[in-house]
């Protein structure tokens, strides 16, 4: 799950918003800045984190609420 | 401390600067639409439109380019980037090729036969009939498959499968979509990212005439105009398998506009650990890894005599819930026996993503990988797709389907998921443009439309508090449970559905504040409506085949059962019928028995929507 996007590194280039297959970062329409509006509908994919220029934002690998079958 | 891995991409990477250009172009299309648009909602204008941007998507548009020749206008539409979502862009893009000295015919059989019959024979021959050219398409447009110092392309066999084998490009999904999309880009295919289609849009004769979606940033409606539609969006799934971005709805809006839909009762199990992902279960069995219970028995053999560990995944679901019936589980994959040298390497993996998963994972995570993880038959997506012809034509005019939204197959194996999508992708887009070469675009009534944004509109209620995650929630403890949808039997399918109506009376009541929320609201009706489905299918295959397994019909019953289970709307209800499955390339040997039982069971029954 996506954890903190480093705000003094980060270059609002905005591809952080349009590689997340989750809709959960999204970016503010006159400062650019990204922010994490919907922390708990990360998939822990890492695109973003893949495709960040600056490696400005952490993902932590840690998978909640799938289901178990018992 | 997490040790970070190195980032992947500079700024000044062309790959950062594409993706920059993408987004600036759907921004500028965008302002172009808004400006000119004299339509009740915004209108995007194409002859041929293809709904989800993953494999299938992608191959579909590549092959209407290629057909049309420039003739044509192609859109190419995803909820989110194309070519940046999907089940194949999070995978490692394995893909079944038969090179020119394979037995096609053997590798034919080999697919027919590891799917019990349960395929459409001549679309699993056309697909890998055209597999090596597409591989050489693939390589021309910047993909790389390994070779040997000579020169011979490395390939892998795969589970479950005797003949075929498995091409795994450099770079993995990310990289396989990536190309693909600049393909698309580069042969005159308009991409259109982050409009979430809700539903296809009738014209006066019948015929889909494109679709309505809903641009999941701003809300703005966009109705995509199209002579012809072709659904890419995946199979159904709960948002449980290893990419939860994918829900498949493009399968329930198909069955709204009349398309059948069918392989309901199937789905794709595997063994997995809710803790973290590890898609390294194939090279650590051959690594000596066995699953064992309680007890520490290593119980596969005496569920698989023949494959023992090695059988395909859903088969060792399947006997998972066996141990789990008969009081031994919790079960573990005892990976003690994988020699200590090799260890390392299953904390690497050639899918990007998930190898800064396993360098990230805190060494507490790591142990227990080789320590005692539980594991469990998780169900990682349905079979439910749209029903077609040979030629990816769903019965409706107008629309067709490819990829995993075709029921082309009950089960694919790991490499023929990708193999279908590129295939199916290419006969569909052959296809659509002759339909829409032949054709004008269909008329439809301004009321359709305002109907369809007005429903759209009614659905977003500003004060409207977000409430789809929490039935999601109970549709998954319902959908996933072993004695449920894997270890299936009548009485608890019967209970499971009247559960189920109480969750899609809660939906019913649910509103959605901003787009972010329609847009899951929407997927989780699609997965309620497939969720019945799945059910109603289940109750009528009265026998076990494949992932299907019924603890009350325990035996595979070829006889009555080389058939489908095909869905239907009609009017509100949901139908379900059965129609003989064609084998005319690999006919089963058992003949089917006219009076048998189950063809009494293949008439139609009416099931309560």
């Amino acid at each position: 799950m996506i954890r903190t996007i480093r705000d003094d590194t980060c270059l609002r280039c905005g591809i952080c918003d349009a590689v997340c297959p989750a809709d959960v970062i999204h970016t503010e329409p006159v400062s650019r800045r990204p922010i994490i509006r919907y922390m708990e509908h990360c998939i822990t994919c890492f695109n973003c984190e893949i495709f960040c220029p600056t490696r400005s934002i952490d993902v932590y690998p840690i998978v909640k609420g799938r289901p178990t079958p018992w | 401390m997490v040790e970070r891995p190195c980032a992947t991409v500079s700024f000044a990477d062309p790959l950062v600067q594409a993706h920059l250009a993408a987004v600036a172009t759907q921004e500028q299309r965008r302002l172009q639409v808004r400006a000119v648009s004299q339509d009740p909602v915004l209108t995007l204008d194409c002859d041929i439109l293809v709904i989800g941007g993953g494999a299938a998507g992608l191959w579909t548009a590549i092959s209407a380019a290629r057909h049309a020749a420039g003739s044509l206008r192609i859109h190419l539409v995803d909820a989110r980037m194309v070519g940046r979502t999907g089940h194949t862009a999070f995978s490692n893009a394995w893909t079944i090729v038969v090179l020119p000295e394979d037995d096609l015919g053997a590798c034919t059989r080999d697919i027919i036969e590891g799917n019990e019959w349960m395929a459409d024979q001549e679309l699993v021959y056309a697909v890998l009939a055209s597999s090596y050219d597409r591989l050489l398409d693939m390589e021309r447009y910047g993909l790389v498959f390994p070779r040997d110092a000579s020169g011979h392309y490395v390939r892998r066999p795969t589970r479950g499968l005797r003949v075929n084998k498995v091409h795994h490009p450099v770079g993995g999904g990310l990289e396989f979509c990536w190309r693909l999309r600049e393909a698309a880009a580069a042969l005159g295919v308009e991409i259109v990212d982050r409009v979430f289609v809700t539903a296809l849009v009738p014209a006066v004769d019948g015929r889909v005439a494109g679709a309505i979606g809903i641009d999941a940033r701003t809300g703005e409606v966009y109705y995509l105009r199209a002579k012809a539609t072709v659904i890419a969006t995946n199979s159904m799934t709960f948002r449980s398998g290893f990419v939860r971005d994918i829900t498949g709805t493009g399968t329930v809006m198909a069955y709204d506009a009349g398309a059948v839909l069918s392989n309901a009762e199937f789905s794709y199990l595997r063994p997995g650990t809710p803790k973290f992902y590890f898609e390294g279960i194939t090279f650590a069995i051959q690594d000596g890894a066995r699953f064992i219970n309680r007890h520490g028995h290593a119980f596969m053999p005496q569920y698989e005599p023949e494959w023992g560990d090695f059988a395909d995944v859903q088969r060792i679901a399947a006997a998972l819930c066996k141990e789990k019936q008969n009081g031994n589980a919790p079960i573990y994959l005892d990976m003690s026996l994988v020699p200590p040298e090799h260890r390392d390497f299953y904390f690497h993996s050639a899918v990007k993503w998930m190898d800064m998963f396993l360098s990230k994972l805190p060494a507490r995570a790591k142990i227990d990988m080789f320590g005692r993880t539980q594991y469990y038959p998780l169900n990682q997506m349905t079979k439910l797709a749209i029903h077609t012809d040979s030629a990816c034509r769903t019965g409706v005019p107008g629309l067709l389907a490819a990829g995993l939204a075709q029921a082309s197959c009950a089960t694919h194996f790991a490499g023929f998921h990708i193999g279908v999508c590129i295939g199916t992708g290419w006969i569909a887009g052959r296809t659509a443009v002759d339909y829409a070469t032949e054709r004008g675009h269909g008329c439809v009534e301004r009321t359709t439309l305002l109907q369809l944004r007005d429903a759209l509109h009614r659905s977003l209620e500003p004060n409207a508090a977000a409430g789809s995650d929490e039935i999601l929630r109970d549709l998954q403890r319902l959908m996933f449970r072993w004695d449920v949808t894997v270890l299936k039997e009548a009485s608890r399918l019967q209970r499971a559905l009247g559960r189920l109506a109480e969750l899609r009376e809660r939906a019913r009541a649910l509103a959605a504040p901003d787009p972010h929320e329609l847009v899951r609201l929407k997927e989780l009706e699609g997965m309620l409506a497939a969720a019945e489905m799945i059910l109603q299918a289940s109750r009528l295959r009265t026998e076990s085949r494949l992932s299907h397994i019924r603890e009350d019909f325990p035996e595979r019953d070829d006889r009555t059962w080389i058939k489908r289970v095909l869905i239907r709307k009609e009017g509100d209800a949901m139908r379900l019928s059965t129609a003989p499955i064609p084998t005319p390339l690999v006919p089963c040997p058992v003949s089917p028995r006219a009076g048998a039982p189950g063809d009494r069971v293949a008439a139609e029954r009416e099931a309560a929507s």
